[in-house]
């Protein structure tokens, strides 16, 4: 029993800031992305008999969305997750940014451009339907191949493609009419 | 005129094309408008995506939790019942009796399976009972060892005379664990093997058994001692002492890993 527990951490805790990165993006909520992992972390537990070995992080990101779908199920006739356009709020102090927002020789005003756009779009991002988030998600942050999104989502290759797409597209639309937007009331 | 390879550009760029699909598409896009765009606007979405990368780190306390919410699953898989495995233990033990009942009255038989299910754990707690008891009057004087020795080399020869199936006798002094010796012991009707140790200055009888069906560890308190059950290889084993379950599970692991060790 504890042989498992220890292989078990061994491989999985690992993973625990990717899985949370998951969770956070679908949730897009701190306190519900604790559970969502804290949840995902114990049925892994549960279900790590029929892990067959090879990379542990899609196999996490599998239970970790199914846990946040159940979740978001149940919590469905209650208080229901608005869908709209969300941006994620401004101190989001346990955001941390791994791309390269300030690059080195970048002058300040340059630098907060840069940081303006990263911001505006991770808020177009947090603001697109669960779908097409999560294949994004996967695909840029996480540097997931299609065969292990689609294991993640579990859906076939060719799911994964057209998804992308569709979310690419969105997210380019979206994009184009707020800068379009700012242009038209005068904000650089 | 909406070219048909247009979602290809996705898989294109994202390098998930084998080398001649690859080839054959970059002969494609010399020649399709179309393509090329899609490229250009994927390409553009993708790139700005990549740099404002955002990846959220899990708050501290949360491998904290998950490691309590682990110890939970832990403690729980050690006490969930398992009522079939119970039935199917209960039935075995009463094979005769249950053959008589069915052959005679069905519909008792249908009775008592009712009555077994409902009351499978009474079982049980008589075992552990007789345990605890046996655990007490092991303590008295001259009753706890019919053959006392460290070492393991004379008690497990001991036992091969003594019990059909030979109990694992190992000394576990670095874990705390001093083989005192060992004596045979009567529970539930059946003779079972008590392995003796002495952890610190209290006594741990380990009994043993090669016909207990036991499918699950579990934990039991009785009288102030603590019990420990699980099942290894083809064996059942109970610890008893008034030492916590924690070190009781310590020589629990001691003795699986020395089975596992010794390959039997």
């Amino acid at each position: 029993m504890d042989e498992k527990r220890t292989r078990f951490e061994a491989m999985m805790i690992p993973h625990l800031d990717a899985a949370y990165s998951l969770a956070r993006w679908l949730t897009r909520n701190d306190t519900e992305a604790d559970d969502v992992v804290q949840d995902a972390f114990l049925r892994a537990y549960r279900a790590f008999e029929g892990f067959r070995g090879g990379d542990a992080r899609p196999w996490l990101f599998a239970i970790v969305r199914n846990c946040h779908r159940t979740r978001w199920a149940r919590n469905r006739q209650g208080s229901e997750v608005p869908l709209a356009e969300e941006h994620l709020s401004e101190s989001d102090e346990d955001v941390v940014t791994a791309g390269v927002l300030v690059a080195e020789g970048d002058d300040p005003e340059m630098a907060l451009i840069r940081a303006d756009t990263a911001t505006a779009l991770t808020g177009l991002l947090g603001g697109l339907p669960v779908e097409y988030r999560e294949v994004l998600v996967l695909r840029e942050f996480e540097d997931l191949s299609y065969r292990d999104i689609a294991t993640v989502i579990g859906a076939p290759i060719g799911t994964v493609m057209s998804r992308l797409a569709r979310g690419r597209a969105l997210m380019r639309a979206r994009w184009l009419a707020l800068t379009e937007e700012k242009a038209s009331h005068g904000v650089r | 005129m909406a070219c048909d390879k247009t979602l290809l550009v996705h898989a294109y760029l994202d390098g998930e094309l084998d080398p001649a699909a690859a080839l054959q598409f970059d002969s494609h896009l010399g020649a399709c408008a179309e393509c090329q765009a899609a490229l250009a606007n994927a390409t553009e979405i993708r790139d700005a995506l990549r740099a404002s990368r955002r990846r959220h780190i899990a708050p501290s306390n949360l491998t904290l939790r998950i490691a309590a919410a682990l110890d939970a699953v832990d403690a729980e898989t050690m006490r969930e019942p398992n009522w079939f495995a119970r039935l199917g233990r209960f039935v075995a033990t009463r094979r005769q009796w249950f053959a008589g009942a069915i052959s005679g009255v069905a519909a008792a038989a249908a009775v008592a399976i009712a009555l077994v299910v409902l009351l499978p754990s009474d079982d049980d707690d008589r075992v552990v009972d007789e345990l605890a008891n046996a655990h007490l009057r092991s303590l008295m004087p001259a009753h706890l060892l019919d053959v006392s020795s460290s070492d393991e080399k004379t008690v497990a020869p001991w036992f091969k005379a003594q019990v059909e199936t030979a109990p694992p006798v190992f000394d576990f002094h670095a874990q705390g664990f001093d083989l005192e010796g060992g004596r045979t012991d009567v529970i539930d009707g059946r003779r079972v093997a008590v392995v003796v140790y002495r952890h610190d200055d209290h006594v741990v009888n380990l009994f043993v058994w090669s016909d207990y069906e036991l499918d699950h560890a579990s934990a039991a308190a009785r009288a102030g001692y603590n019990l420990f059950m699980w099942p290894q290889r083809h064996l059942a084993l109970c610890a008893v002492s008034d030492i916590s379950v924690t070190d009781l599970k310590t020589l629990a692991h001691s003795v699986n890993a020395g089975m596992a060790a010794r390959n039997d």
